[in-house]
């Protein structure tokens, strides 16, 4: 009994370790991201982005767009992607098997015809059934195959697609008008740039019309505005830390650009796992590394793709847990990466990170909330250590979200009226107190049903954007 | 334990804090200067407007430099100053430019900016690169020939994006080969630069396609295919017989863009290429130069192993003359790749729409499934 209770009470401490380390290692993104952000603001009094929106030296991308059931969405997402602001692109929709009228509404709506297209096969795909297009719209391809995944479709659209760069997208994503621009200059810039990816904002409460971001706005769904914390926390401290260090693991699946030579090397989208936008990556550092070759991985931080957060619980659940197996599958998939010299940073820190931070992470937290109060209830821990762990994951917590907020307000300033600052600030407290604990359960039972989950797309119930603003 | 936690969370409450304050610093400083600048900018720019209309005229007199003088004293008006003489500067071309430049020089502004690229902030060094760029003034290039010393991207991109605007040839030529291949730019973005010379460009043309490094040359060979200057050719033709993959490709595009009939049978021989990107771009640009001599050569690329070759050559030959009427010998053959991809490629150019419509009609009517 007594080595029991110890063992409790070594557990309880090493929880509250864990808790420190975390976010200590948040903290030191959280100032990397500062530094960082500090750099990109005063870099964009000079830049030159907006000479190249009509310059014919711009490098021609193909818009890769996966689509399975997005009959709500689409077409709003196909027209807003026509208004784009670049000198030349093509889209190519890629419907994926839907059981849904996401063709039928793709060909309604754009006039499609079915054409013979002989297809390049660089990448091993389930079967095209059709290429559609339409004589007035010569940038727009919608394929049509048979289902065989996120991964699949992708690579039926790199098969396809003519230019040098492709952008993945989501069917369920809006791109901002210079999005293109933004996201192809780290290209220009920097010719050792293989991909990039761009910022993921919350379109829930903002005015979407004809496919184009109007205003921006909070949402009244709590579970949204949640979310818009979080996003903020991800992307502008998380991303843009790990960019600092060249160490970026995930591109968003929302809107990424890869190099396509360097995309075809490593062999395009893995097949078979649902976390294909950061295997793809983790998959690029590895080639990378291993042949010594010089690369980079980059971020950029203007809000240039919005997309739409689940406003139910039901979406939620599924959508982290999705999250939580596809990080799982890429870690596990290569896992002689994790503390291995030969992958400098990618194998000592951010492996290692993501390894024990987020997919063990949800775990260790849950625990803690039920171990913690229940070794406090029978006596086991004294309440110094009690509060100490709540005050830890708790006051941690709202400090690094407000830190987040700060730093949005300093650069892009999306939500400048000082009513929309103190109610994110306000929600950045309360997800403190139930949200953030429900996200971890999701992401707990994600970890349980890993090898019955990996394969599915893992659908969220869209809504039209018309709808929704 | 407890005494770590609790430094730690007073720690992190005292970065954000910080980081809090100097928003708030930043934000409040911001206001002060748009007040100030909203109070200036009228003034400011009613005078740079007058002065601009004058030179319009007349060459910019002594009294009017000491009054541009005692306007830059203030930074605030001097920031608004330039804003207002770029904007001049971007919409004027011509005989202005020399005037607004001599302005630029007899008031001290580029003076002022040549100083601050002793800077060793960066950030301020690229932005006054970008301000001496559109000054066009030849007594900053000394200035930014030091600047490309710096080893930092955007610096060195500013600085060839003045040089170019300035337009001196041997400025421009000294920084290009002073980069030793050590430069991260992209390919694009230096013939972005290249193209936006404003100096003599035949004459760096001429110098660089001979430059001892391959990538250069062939970066300036590629912008003068943007160019379009048939003299140019003469120089270029050379390339083609050269091992170097890129500098063939680019010396075709720029003989393919002015389709320079005297080069024709020069590029038909790259169909035969052992690298397929040569085969592939010779195949296409074999169409601009419409002579029947490629007719044949493109009916064999018809059934080269590579699809962007067949594709090129169908393109190629639904539109040169004499090319149809190859295509429908073709359709009657065995080679199932050539018929496929020259229906593709009709598919391709009824959209177009530009093209023989109702050759390429019959040929879908006749041939496809």
């Amino acid at each position: 009994m007594i080595m029991l209770r110890e063992i409790i009470l070594k557990f309880n401490i090493f929880i509250i370790y864990y808790v420190i380390t975390i976010n200590f290692v948040y903290f030191l993104q959280l100032v990397l991201s500062a530094i960082s952000l500090y750099k990109y603001i005063r870099k964009i009094k000079y830049s030159d982005y907006q000479n190249y929106t009509t310059s014919s030296n711009m490098i021609p991308i193909s818009i890769l767009v996966p689509a399975y059931n997005e009959e709500e969405t689409i077409v709003d997402n196909v027209k807003s992607l026509l208004y784009l602001n670049y000198p030349e692109f093509e889209i190519i929709v890629i419907n994926d098997g839907s059981k849904d009228d996401t063709l039928t509404k793709l060909i309604n709506s754009f006039e499609l015809k079915l054409i013979e297209q002989p297809i390049r096969t660089i990448l091993k795909t389930q079967k095209i059934r059709g290429v559609y297009r339409n004589l007035d719209i010569p940038n727009l391809v919608v394929i049509d195959k048979e289902n065989g995944g996120k991964a699949d479709a992708l690579n039926a659209g790199i098969n396809v697609s003519r230019y040098p760069v492709f952008a993945s997208i989501d069917a369920d994503s809006v791109l901002e008008t210079d999005s293109l621009v933004r996201v192809i200059m780290p290209f220009i810039e920097d010719r050792e740039t293989i991909a990039v990816g761009g910022i993921v904002r919350i379109a829930n409460g903002s005015k979407i019309r004809r496919g184009l971001i109007e205003k921006v706005d909070l949402p009244k769904s709590k579970l949204a505005l949640f979310q818009i914390i979080e996003y903020l926390r991800a992307f502008l401290t998380g991303r843009m830390g790990w960019d600092a260090l060249n160490s970026l693991l995930i591109v968003s699946g929302a809107f990424g650009a890869f190099r396509k030579d360097v995309a075809v090397e490593v062999g395009g989208y893995t097949n078979g796992t649902i976390g294909e936008d950061m295997e793809i990556i983790v998959r690029l550092h590895k080639l990378m590394r291993k042949q010594k070759r010089k690369y980079k991985i980059k971020f950029i931080p203007d809000p240039v793709c919005w997309t739409q957060a689940p406003e139910n619980f039901k979406d939620l659940k599924s959508q982290r847990r999705r999250w939580q197996i596809g990080l799982m599958d890429s870690l596990f998939r290569h896992k002689e990466m994790f503390l291995n010299p030969q992958y400098g940073m990618i194998g000592l820190y951010a492996y290692p990170y993501f390894f024990f931070f987020e997919m063990l992470g949800p775990i260790i937290e849950v625990i803690g909330y039920i171990l913690v109060p229940l070794s406090y209830i029978f006596g086991i821990l004294n309440v110094k250590y009690f509060i100490l762990f709540f005050a830890a994951a708790v006051l941690y917590g709202i400090l690094l979200s407000v830190g987040a907020i700060l730093l949005e307000e300093y650069t892009f300033n999306r939500y400048p009226y000082l009513s929309q600052v103190f109610k994110l600030t306000l929600y950045a407290i309360l997800e403190n107190f139930g949200y953030r604990q429900l996200t971890s359960i999701y992401r707990f039972e994600g970890i349980f049903k890993f090898s019955r989950l990996k394969h599915n797309w893992g659908k969220i119930k869209r809504t039209s954007f018309t709808k929704s603003a | 334990m407890e005494r770590f936690v609790v430094l730690s969370i007073l720690i992190f409450t005292l970065f954000i804090l910080i980081l809090y304050s100097y928003l708030l610093f930043e934000k409040t400083i911001e206001l002060i200067k748009y007040r100030i600048r909203q109070k200036n900018e009228g003034i400011v720019f009613e005078f740079v407007d007058n002065l601009v209309l004058n030179l319009e005229e007349d060459n910019v007199t002594d009294r009017q430099i000491d009054e541009v003088k005692k306007i830059i004293v203030d930074k605030i008006k001097l920031d608004l100053f330039e804003e207002r003489i770029i904007y001049y500067f971007n919409i004027y071309k011509g005989d202005i430019i020399k005037k607004l430049t001599k302005l630029m020089e007899d008031a001290g502004i580029v003076d002022i900016e040549v100083q601050n690229l002793k800077s060793k902030n960066i950030y301020k060094v690229s932005l006054t690169l970008k301000k001496l760029g559109e000054f066009r003034s030849k007594k900053a290039v000394e200035g930014i020939l030091e600047a490309l010393k710096i080893k930092a991207t955007d610096v060195k991109y500013n600085a060839l994006l003045a040089l170019s605007k300035i337009g001196d040839e041997k400025a421009f030529i000294k920084a290009f080969e002073g980069l030793e291949g050590n430069i991260l730019l992209s390919e694009r973005s230096l013939i972005e630069i290249i193209d936006d010379f404003e100096g003599d460009k035949h004459y760096i043309y001429k110098e660089m396609f001979n430059s001892k490094d391959n990538y250069l040359s062939s970066i300036f060979i590629k912008s003068a295919s943007n160019f379009m200057d048939i003299s140019l050719n003469e120089i270029a033709v050379k390339f083609l017989k050269e091992d170097n993959k890129e500098k063939k490709i680019a010396a075709i595009k720029l003989i393919g863009n002015t389709a320079d009939v005297r080069f024709v049978d020069d590029i038909i021989k790259c169909l035969r290429d052992e690298n397929w990107e040569v085969r592939a771009v010779a195949a296409k640009v074999l169409e601009r130069f419409s002579d029947e001599r490629a007719v044949m050569p493109l009916v064999k690329a018809l059934s080269d192993k590579v699809w962007f070759v067949r594709y090129n050559a169908a393109i190629s030959l639904i539109k040169i003359p004499g090319g149809i009427d190859a295509i429908d010998d073709v359709m009657k053959g065995e080679d199932r790749f050539a018929k496929d991809i020259i229906i593709y490629a009709a598919q391709n150019i009824k959209e177009d729409g530009s093209y023989e419509g109702e050759k390429v009609s019959s040929i879908l009517e006749k041939y496809k499934g």
